[in-house]
C-alpha cells in the first residue's frame, strides 16, 4: 500500500511539472513538434526521474533529488550572493550585469557539458523510440525541455540574490527585465550547444563525432572555467573596453546583450544601442530556427552513433603490470580498468574535462604569477600542484559509473575471492595510467619553472596528494568499478565535486602558504604528513591482503528482480 | 556392501522467495543427480529465472536450503561459483571491451592462466564461428553473436554444472543444432545441465527429465515419456505443458486478444 501511495505521489509531481510545461508544447507546435507526443515523452522522463531519485535516496546514492542537487543549488546561491554585492555596489550597471550574466553563462555551460550532455546525447532510449511513430524533432524537443526544467532550478538559485539586489537598487521594473534576460541567456547557451550537436551529427562520421564531442566537452569546460577567471578580472581592471561607445565587445559577447536588455527595460541612461538587446533575442531565435531545420534527422543520426564497430587490436603485453601483480584477479582488474579507461564513454566524458581544467588552471596560475612578479614563487608553484593533485582522487569517484552497469552480473556470478584484489588492480591501473603521469608532469613543469627552491614545496604537495589518494582508495576499494548506474538525466553532483575540489585545492594552497611562513611548522607538518602517509599506506596494503569475503557495495539491488 | 549413493549435483529444499510480499517461489523441493540434463519449464513469471539466480548465487535472500555441487549456496557461494557456468537470460556486457578482453577477464576471475584462457577461447570461438571477431568490441556484435559469447564464457573454465537460461535465444539454426548436440555431449561427459527454456521441442529432445513450474510451484516432474503418459493432452511436451499451465483454451484467448485490439474503435 505504502509503495503504491508513493508511486502516486511521484506521478502527481511529474504531472504538476508537466502542467507547467504544457504551454511549451503548444509554443513548439509551429516548429513541427507534435504536442501530444512531446508531452507524453516529457512525462515519461519526469516519472522516471522522480521514481529513480526516490529509490536512489533510499539507497544512499546521489540523485537529482538527493544531496547532489541540493548542494549544487546551495553553491549557486552562494555565488549569487557575491553577484548580488556586485549589482548593489558597482557603479556602472552594464559592468555588474555583464558579470552576472557572464557567470550565469559559465555555470549553465559547465553544467550542460558536465551533467546534461549525456541527457542530450543518450542513445539507449532511441532503441525503444526508433520503431514508434515519433519524429526526431519531437524527441529532441522533449530532451531539451527536460534539460531546461533543471536549468530553471539552477539559474533560479544563482539569480535569486542578484534579482533582489537589483530590484532594491533599480526599482520593481528590474525584476521582470532580469528574468527575461536570464531566460534568454540560458536559451542561448543551450541552443548553441544543440546547434553544434545537430550540425555535427549531419556532417561528421560516427567515430569522429564521438571523439569530437568528447573534445568539445573538454574544451567547453576549460573555456567556461577560464571565462570565469576573466570575468573575475572585470571587478578590478579598467572597463573601458566594455563601456566605451566605440568598443566592439558589447556586440560580440552574449552576456553583454543580456545586460543591455535589462538596461533598456529599466530605462537606464545612457541607453545602450537598440541593436544589442535585440541580439539577445535574435541569437537564440536564429538558433531555434536552425534547430527546426536540423532536428528531423537527429533521431536517425543519433541511432547510428549508438553502435560502435571499430575493430579492436590484440591486447599488448603489459610488462609493469606483470611485475607488480602476481594475482590473476588483480591482473583482471588492471586490464579491465585499462580497457574501460580507454573506451568507456561515460568515464571519458567525465574524467577528461577534470584533467583539462586542472592543467589549464595550473597553467593560468603560473602565467599570472610570472606576469606579476616575473618569477615563479613557491606559493604559486604549490597552488598549481595542489590544483592538479587534488583532481586525482576525483577519478576514484568517476570509475564507479558505467553506461553498461548491468554487466555487473558478471562479477556477481564469478568466484571473486577477494574483491579488494580486483579493485586494487583496477586502482593501480588508474594510477599508473592517469594519476601518476598527471602528477609527475606537473611536478616537472613546476620544478622547471620554479627551480630547485620549490623542491621542498613540491615534495610536501606530493605527500598531500598521496595521502588524499590513499584515503580515496580505502573508501572506494569495496566498489567494483564500472558497476553503478549513472542515470543520464539526473544530477550527480559532479559540478559540485568539480567546484568543491577547486575550493579544496585553494584551501590546501592557502594552508601551505601559512605553514611556509615558519620553517619549524613546515618541517613538523612535513614529518607528520610522512607518518600519516605511512599509516594510510599500511592500512591500504592490509585491506588488499585481506583474503576474506567482504560484502561488496553493489549500489542499487535490482538485478534479482523479475522471475 | 552397497556403494554410497552419488552426491546430487543440485538440491533445493523448501526454497521460497518473495518480492515485496508477493511469492515467486513457494517451497520448491528438487534433487538433480550428477550427469542429468534437467529441463526447467514454465510460463512467464513462474519463477524459473529466480530459481536459477538463487542457484548461481545472485540472490541471497530466500528461505529454505539450496546446495550446488555439495556446497551451500548461501554459506559457500565462492565454492559454488567456481564449479558452475551460467548463461543468463539477458546478456548485458561491457560493450567497449573486445570479445577477447571479456573472455580474458572471465578466465582470470575463474583462476585460469592467460595461456589456457587464450587457447580455449580461440578454440571455442572457432567452433562457434566467432573466431574472426575475437578482437571486435562487444558493442558491434549481433544478438546471436552475443549469445555465442555468453556460451563461450560459461564453459571456458570447464564447469561441473551448467545453468542455461534460454541459451538458444537469437541463435541461427546451425548454432542451435550445435548447442543441442553439445548439451547432450556434456551429459555423456558427466556434467549436469540445468536448462531453462520456453522452446519446448528442444527441452523434449535434449533433457533427461523435465520439471514444470507454475506460479512458483512444481506441478510436474519426470522424464518426458512419463509426463506424456500421465497427461490426457497428447503426445508432445507442448500439449502436456498447456494442460498443466494454461488457464483456458488458446483459441479462446486468441479471440480475446483480437477483441481487445479493437476496443474503443468506431
Amino acid at each position: 500500500m505504502r509503495k503504491r501511495g508513493r508511486e502516486r505521489e511521484g506521478t502527481a509531481t511529474a504531472r504538476f511539472i508537466l502542467r507547467l510545461a504544457s504551454p511549451l508544447g503548444s509554443l513548439l507546435a509551429p516548429l513541427g513538434v507534435d504536442r501530444e507526443r512531446f508531452l507524453a515523452l516529457l512525462e515519461a522522463r519526469l516519472i522516471e526521474d522522480l521514481g529513480r531519485g526516490r529509490k536512489a535516496k533510499e539507497e544512499g546514492s546521489q540523485s537529482m533529488f538527493n544531496g547532489g542537487l541540493i548542494l549544487t543549488l546551495s553553491m549557486q546561491f552562494l555565488f549569487g550572493l557575491v553577484l548580488a554585492a556586485a549589482v548593489a555596489m558597482v557603479e556602472q550597471p552594464l559592468v555588474s550585469l555583464t558579470l552576472v550574466f557572464g557567470v550565469m553563462t559559465m555555470f549553465v555551460t559547465l553544467t550542460l557539458v558536465s551533467e546534461h550532455s549525456a541527457t542530450l546525447l543518450e542513445t539507449k532510449d532511441l532503441a525503444i523510440l526508433g520503431p514508434l511513430p515519433v519524429d526526431g524533432r519531437t524527441i529532441l524537443a522533449a530532451r531539451v525541455a527536460h534539460t531546461l526544467l533543471f536549468f530553471v532550478l539552477l539559474v533560479g538559485s544563482l539569480g535569486f540574490a542578484p534579482l533582489i539586489a537589483g530590484t532594491v537598487r533599480f526599482g520593481p521594473a528590474f525584476a521582470p527585465a532580469f528574468l527575461l534576460a536570464s531566460m534568454l541567456g540560458t536559451a542561448t547557451c543551450i541552443a548553441l550547444a544543440l546547434v553544434v550537436l545537430a550540425t555535427a551529427v549531419r556532417v561528421i562520421g560516427t567515430q569522429h563525432l564521438r571523439t569530437g564531442l568528447l573534445m568539445l566537452q573538454v574544451a567547453g569546460t576549460v573555456f567556461s572555467m577560464l571565462s570565469y577567471q576573466m570575468i573575475g578580472l572585470l571587478a578590478h581592471v579598467p572597463t573601458d573596453w566594455l563601456v566605451s561607445p566605440d568598443s566592439p565587445w558589447p556586440w560580440i559577447l552574449p552576456p553583454v546583450h543580456d545586460a543591455t536588455i535589462v538596461l533598456r527595460l529599466i530605462a537606464w541612461e545612457p541607453a545602450p544601442p537598440l541593436g544589442q538587446p535585440l541580439l539577445a533575442v535574435a541569437v537564440p531565435g536564429a538558433m531555434l530556427v536552425c534547430l527546426a531545420i536540423l532536428a528531423p534527422t537527429f533521431q536517425s543520426r543519433m541511432l547510428s552513433m549508438s553502435a560502435s564497430s571499430v575493430a579492436g587490436r590484440p591486447p599488448r603485453r603489459r610488462w609493469l603490470r606483470d611485475r607488480l601483480l602476481g594475482n590473476a584477479e588483480a591482473r583482471a582488474g588492471y586490464d579491465f580498468m585499462a580497457a574501460m579507461m580507454a573506451r568507456e564513454r561515460l568515464f571519458r566524458m567525465r574524467a577528461y574535462p577534470v584533467v583539462a581544467v586542472a592543467w589549464v588552471f595550473a597553467a593560468w596560475i603560473v602565467v599570472r604569477g610570472l606576469s606579476r612578479s616575473g618569477d615563479a614563487t613557491p606559493a604559486m608553484a604549490c597552488a598549481a600542484l595542489y590544483l592538479v593533485g587534488a583532481s586525482a582522487p576525483q577519478f576514484a569517484i568517476l570509475i564507479r559509473y558505467s553506461d553498461d552497469w548491468a554487466a555487473r552480473w558478471l562479477f556477481r556470478t564469478a568466484p571473486l575471492r577477494s574483491p579488494a584484489m580486483f579493485c586494487g588492480g583496477a586502482v593501480l591501473s588508474l594510477f599508473l595510467r592517469l594519476v601518476i603521469p598527471i602528477a609527475a608532469l606537473t611536478v616537472a613543469v613546476v620544478l622547471a619553472v620554479g627551480g630547485f627552491a620549490v623542491a621542498p614545496d613540491a615534495g610536501f604537495a606530493l605527500l598531500v596528494l598521496i595521502a588524499m589518494s590513499l584515503l580515496a582508495l580505502i573508501r572506494e576499494q569495496r566498489r567494483v568499478p564500472f558497476t553503478r548506474k549513472f542515470s543520464t538525466s539526473e544530477f550527480s553532483g559532479a559540478s559540485f565535486h568539480l567546484l568543491g575540489y577547486l575550493m579544496l585545492a585553494g584551501m590546501l594552497a592557502g594552508a601551505h602558504a601559512v605553514l611556509r611562513t615558519s620553517e619549524t611548522a613546515f618541517t613538523v607538518a612535513g614529518l607528520t604528513l610522512v607518518a600519516v602517509v605511512v599509516l594510510l599506506a599500511r592500512a591500504f596494503a592490509n585491506s588488499l591482503r585481506a583474503r576474506q569475503r567482504v560484502d561488496l557495495d553493489w549500489g542499487e539491488e535490482r538485478i534479482g528482480r523479475g522471475a | 556392501m552397497a556403494e554410497p549413493a552419488p552426491q546430487p549435483a543440485i538440491t533445493l529444499n523448501g526454497v521460497t522467495k518473495t518480492y515485496g510480499g508477493k511469492p515467486v517461489l513457494q517451497g520448491i523441493d528438487l534433487v538433480v543427480p550428477k550427469g542429468q540434463v534437467l529441463g526447467y519449464v514454465g510460463p512467464n513469471g513462474a519463477g524459473k529465472s529466480t530459481t536459477v539466480k538463487i542457484l548461481v548465487g545472485m540472490i541471497a535472500g530466500f528461505d529454505g536450503e539450496a546446495t550446488v555441487a555439495g556446497h551451500d549456496v548461501r554459506r559457500q557461494p565462492l565454492e559454488v561459483k567456481q564449479r558452475i557456468g551460467y548463461v543468463p537470460e539477458v546478456a548485458a556486457f561491457y560493450e567497449s571491451l573486445t570479445v577477447f578482453e571479456h573472455l580474458l577477464l572471465v578466465g582470470r576471475l575463474y583462476g585460469l592462466s592467460d595461456r589456457v584462457t587464450q587457447k580455449r577461447a580461440e578454440a571455442l570461438l572457432e567452433v562457434l564461428e566467432l573466431g574472426a571477431r575475437i578482437h571486435s568490441p562487444i558493442g558491434s556484435l549481433s544478438k546471436g553473436m552475443r549469445q555465442k559469447l555468453l556460451f563461450t564464457a560459461a564453459v571456458l573454465h570447464d564447469p561441473e554444472i551448467l545453468f542455461l537460461d534460454e541459451p538458444l535465444s537469437g541463435l541461427d539454426v546451425q548454432s542451435t543444432v550445435l548447442i543441442k548436440e553439445f548439451v547432450r555431449s556434456l551429459a555423456l561427459a558427466g556434467k549436469t545441465v540445468f536448462y531453462c527454456s520456453h522452446i519446448l521441442d528442444v527441452v523434449e529432445r535434449v533433457c533427461d527429465r523435465i520439471v514444470v513450474l507454475r506460479a512458483g510451484q512444481i506441478v510436474a516432474d519426470g522424464p518426458f515419456a512419463a509426463l506424456v503418459e500421465r497427461s490426457r493432452g497428447g503426445g508432445t511436451l507442448e500439449q502436456v505443458f498447456l494442460e498443466l499451465t494454461a488457464d483456458g483454451g488458446a483459441s479462446r484467448r486468441a479471440q480475446a486478444l483480437i477483441d481487445a485490439m479493437r476496443q474503443g474503435s468506431a
